[in-house]
């Protein structure tokens, strides 16, 4: 079974690669990375935190597009072209072809996300040979750990593009899915914090429904900002190991969850 | 052949369109942004869940912003008014939300809004608020510190501060000898001095840098004059009536130029002052 879901999710990656669009993301990331180095230039103290934000931006802005747009395309293509029926005619389970999917969209993803974050330190590396006296605070390890909060953020990103694929019509409804998901997981939180200091300083208590629908969001929807250690590595501040290790573990979690939930549905769905 | 020289027309055409409209649209936004109309920040409650994963790069924006607007007004007018201030500090009250470490807003803010328009309380209030955030460093204190001495007189209040910028594991060695010299120092200048040469320091920025220097070529000749009243003092036993005594005397061979066009004054207790109050005239 493992020799069938490598050998699919080998395929996927190497149908993704071919992709013209990732070429045209590379070269979007990179140029925001080289903007980077010229504007960094423009800042009074705290330049190794301008080009740590610009590169670790470039880099997850790259992610967020391979992910929302070429990941979903990949797997509408499957059925679209109807190249679905040569795989599950073959003695692949729907839940296999599920998993062996989303292996293949995490592993292009790995391999964009490397190539960018080599392109982001080579963009950070430089800012710091211009400007080395105005880097003392910056930690490349924790620029790195940032680096994998940011693909932590993209392997449940690409969970739940598989999981409205799995029964959506078209792409571009999993991608409105799928970024209605990514926003409310980017905000869920500060929108909870915002309200709850609300009904505390004004003694008007939230109302019920809204917090039932707060809380309902809050554990059914990822919160995506957990990964987000953009901030800390702008700053050289340590990060914890347990929090490291706890978001790696939620990660890993919320993928299992929709990936189960996923292939729960696609083995209903009817397909043709 | 007909057909390409109709494209090429064509297409000379609509380049020449395009350059009169370029022009066009971007002599009258030149007016648009010379106009002093005030910029608006958009408060942080918006900007935060907006900027959802890139709030750092949205405060780097946010702040470039800001110091381009002020850089212009400073060219344009040399001066700035009490509305820029009200600017200056939501903005940078909204960047320090998005980003609360990121120190460099925090740093402007407070040149701004004490040195230039007097108005140590807000800066004061963004330093607070650095200083909550930036637990181990040694500057937020220190420039509260600073400030409550220079802006408001408050030697109690610049010794506490002091003390805790002192406290800071990478505080400079000279933090502690000005904190003890606030106790004591009857020469704010002097002070003023070491500070501002601290700031200088701090920053690349060449706006800043220029309005730093020539602040602190002003302080250097207020410092120079008061060390010559002193002399004259203990010369002569009394305080000169005007500056002038000191070149007469032989004390000074001239009288410095304040570089913000005032005039130097003494006052009744040998203080001397400027009558530009280290600000561009109108």
């Amino acid at each position: 079974m493992m020799q069938r879901i490598w050998a699919l999710a080998l395929l996927t990656f190497k149908e993704g690669m071919r992709d013209r669009a990732l070429y045209g993301i590379f070269l979007f990331s990179l140029m925001v990375m080289a903007l980077g180095f010229v504007v960094v230039g423009f800042f009074m103290r705290e330049l190794s935190k301008v080009a740590s934000d610009f590169n670790l931006s470039a880099l997850t802005f790259g992610g967020l597009l391979l992910t929302l747009f070429v990941n979903n395309q990949l797997l509408a293509k499957d059925i679209d072209k109807r190249t679905i029926y040569i795989v599950l005619s073959r003695p692949y389970g729907r839940g296999e072809y599920i998993v062996s999917k989303y292996l293949g969209l995490m592993l292009l993803t790995s391999a964009a996300i490397f190539m960018l974050a080599v392109c982001a330190s080579a963009g950070v590396g430089l800012s710091y040979l211009r400007y080395p006296a105005y880097f003392e605070s910056f930690s490349f390890k924790i620029f790195l750990l940032a680096i994998f909060g940011e693909f932590l953020m993209l392997a449940v990103l690409n969970a739940v593009v598989v999981f409205f694929a799995s029964f959506s019509s078209s792409a571009f409804l999993t991608l409105l899915f799928s970024t209605a998901v990514y926003i409310v997981g980017e905000t869920i939180e500060t929108v909870v914090r915002f309200l709850k200091t609300q009904a505390q300083s004004t003694e008007v208590p939230m109302a019920a429904a809204v917090e039932a629908l707060l809380n309902v969001c809050r554990y059914i929807i990822p919160n995506l900002s957990v990964f987000d250690l953009k901030v800390q590595a702008a700053h050289g501040m340590a990060v914890s190991l347990s929090y490291v290790l706890f978001i790696t573990f939620y990660g890993m979690a919320s993928v299992l969850v929709l990936l189960f939930l996923a292939s729960q549905i696609f083995k209903g769905r009817e397909l043709g | 052949m007909k057909s390409l020289a109709v494209s090429i027309v064509a297409f000379s055409f609509l380049v020449l369109a395009y350059m009169g409209a370029w022009q066009g649209v971007h002599r009258d936004r030149e007016k648009i942004l010379s106009d002093p109309m005030m910029d608006y920040t958009l408060p942080s409650k918006v900007t935060g869940p907006m900027s959802l994963r890139f709030k750092g790069l949205a405060s780097d924006f946010l702040f470039l912003k800001t110091t381009t607007f002020i850089g212009e007004q400073l060219i344009r007018s040399g001066n700035l008014e009490d509305a820029h201030g009200e600017y200056i500090f939501e903005s940078v009250d909204a960047i320090s939300d998005l980003d609360p470490h990121f120190w460099d807003p925090y740093y402007l803010s407070f040149m701004i809004l004490s040195w230039e328009l007097d108005d140590f309380e807000r800066a004061r209030i963004l330093m607070e608020k650095a200083m909550a955030h930036r637990e181990k460093d040694w500057r937020p204190p220190y420039y509260i510190g600073f400030g409550c001495y220079y802006f408001k007189g408050d030697n109690e209040c610049a010794a506490e501060y002091m003390g805790r910028a002192a406290l800071m594991a990478d505080a400079p060695s000279h933090v502690v000898l000005l904190g003890s010299r606030f106790q004591i120092t009857a020469r704010p200048h002097r002070a003023a001095l070491l500070f501002l040469k601290q700031m200088l320091l701090d920053t690349r920025d060449t706006i800043t840098r220029m309005h730093l220097e020539k602040r602190i070529l002003v302080l250097e000749r207020l410092d120079l004059l008061e060390g010559a009243v002193r002399r004259f003092h203990a010369e002569y036993q009394r305080l000169p009536e005007t500056l002038h005594e000191l070149t007469e005397k032989g004390i000074l061979d001239a009288i410095p130029e304040d570089p913000y066009g005032g005039e130097f004054y003494i006052l009744e207790n040998g203080r001397v002052f400027t009558s530009s109050a280290l600000r561009d005239g109108p």
